[in-house]
């Protein structure tokens, strides 16, 4: 009884952790935000000097 | 066929309320309440919900300082009444469990503040549950009576954390906010140890009352209420203060100078026929105090932006 409470609480939170990430991010992207960062290839619109281009 | 064991085991297994009250829930509601007003008062503005995910990072934060803090300090909370009830002396949760909550949430709460806001609010959180473990819990409060006074840094940080999630740094304004708590901190604590005397010297916890006795410590509640006062006049005429701050800030002074007063001219014998009452009274008052102070910065920074050149008012810095 009293474990399944506190997994329906752990539920609940993590419930909420990803809806946050989840907002955050939509957020951090409609506000020009570039999702989008070093991957092993170079990305030329990455490199500081071409972003002020 | 019940399984007794497994029962038996799932009684002894720690609630959620009680991984609640390891977060220290009333010191979290303060350092919410400043470090929202320190982003209220910073210059640049923040998304709301990045705001909001910004604040819930500081609580965990501060959650999870409070954790760890109650994990070091166990051998003494067990022996001092004010604090034999709480989770692990109490038994409901083991040392580990809270080493192993604290330290997750400390870890989460930096890495999603980083990310949600800034690095630098992200080290300023760190820096803050590291002073209040490290420097504060293990060091100076088993060594030395300037424990809360040095310690109380961890306490003034939150508006600083605040500031820098809107600005990404440090400015005059985050500064005198992070002054106005580090000077209310010492005659706030040394009043409390007034009246719980008996649990710090028990638990050999060298608070001043304990190592200087009473009547130093009743001296330097004074002597560090009349800094705070001048402290507190000094922000009203900068960028945070204004006419509302300064009507609200000069009677609080005046009342949290005349109750340091009464307990500087009280003796031992006078306080203990009443049980404290003065003392008590100025120990809430002074709650009171620091959270109107942080709302009134915090109206008068609505007002300002509401309304530009409300009222006139003479500005030093």
């Amino acid at each position: 009884m009293r474990r399944g409470k506190n997994n329906a609480w752990l539920g609940i939170i993590m419930g909420c952790l990803v809806t946050l990430i989840f907002l955050v991010t939509i957020v951090k992207l409609s506000s020009g935000n570039k999702m989008q960062a070093f991957d092993h290839n170079l990305r030329p619109e990455l490199v500081e000097s071409n972003k002020k281009k | 066929m019940v399984d007794l064991q497994a029962n038996l085991n799932e009684d002894l297994e720690p609630q959620v309320s009680d991984y609640f009250e390891l977060l220290k829930p009333k010191v979290m509601r303060l350092v919410v309440f400043t470090a929202a007003i320190g982003l209220l008062a910073a210059p640049s503005s923040v998304h709301p919900v990045i705001a909001l995910a910004s604040l819930l990072c500081v609580a965990v934060g501060a959650g999870a300082a409070g954790a760890l803090n109650m994990w070091w300090d166990s051998d003494i909370d067990l022996i001092m009444k004010r604090t034999s009830g709480r989770p692990i002396p109490s038994g409901r949760i083991n040392s580990d469990q809270a080493l192993v909550f604290g330290t997750i949430l400390a870890i989460l709460s930096i890495i999603l503040l980083g990310l949600f806001a800034n690095f630098f609010a992200a080290a300023l959180l760190a820096f803050t549950i590291f002073f209040y473990l490290v420097i504060y819990s293990m060091w100076l409060k088993r060594v030395t009576p300037q424990n809360i006074v040095i310690g109380g840094a961890a306490g003034a940080f939150p508006p600083m954390i605040g500031w820098s999630i809107a600005t990404g740094g440090v400015g005059l304004e985050s500064i005198l906010m992070f002054l106005l708590i580090f000077m209310w901190t010492p005659p706030h604590f040394w009043t409390l140890a007034l009246f719980m005397n008996q649990d710090y010297s028990k638990a050999r916890v060298p608070m001043l009352t304990v190592t200087h006795g009473m009547i130093t410590t009743r001296k330097n509640i004074i002597a560090y209420t009349i800094i705070l006062a001048v402290l507190a006049l000094i922000i009203a005429f900068s960028e945070l203060g204004g006419p509302l701050y300064f009507l609200v800030c000069v009677p609080l002074n005046i009342g949290f100078l005349i109750g340091s007063f009464k307990i500087f001219k009280r003796n031992e014998s006078l306080s203990k026929l009443d049980n404290f009452r003065v003392e008590k009274k100025v120990f809430v008052f002074s709650i009171f105090y620091l959270f109107a102070h942080f709302g009134i910065i915090g109206i008068e920074t609505v007002f300002k932006v509401l309304i530009p050149n409300y009222f006139f008012w003479p500005q030093i810095f």
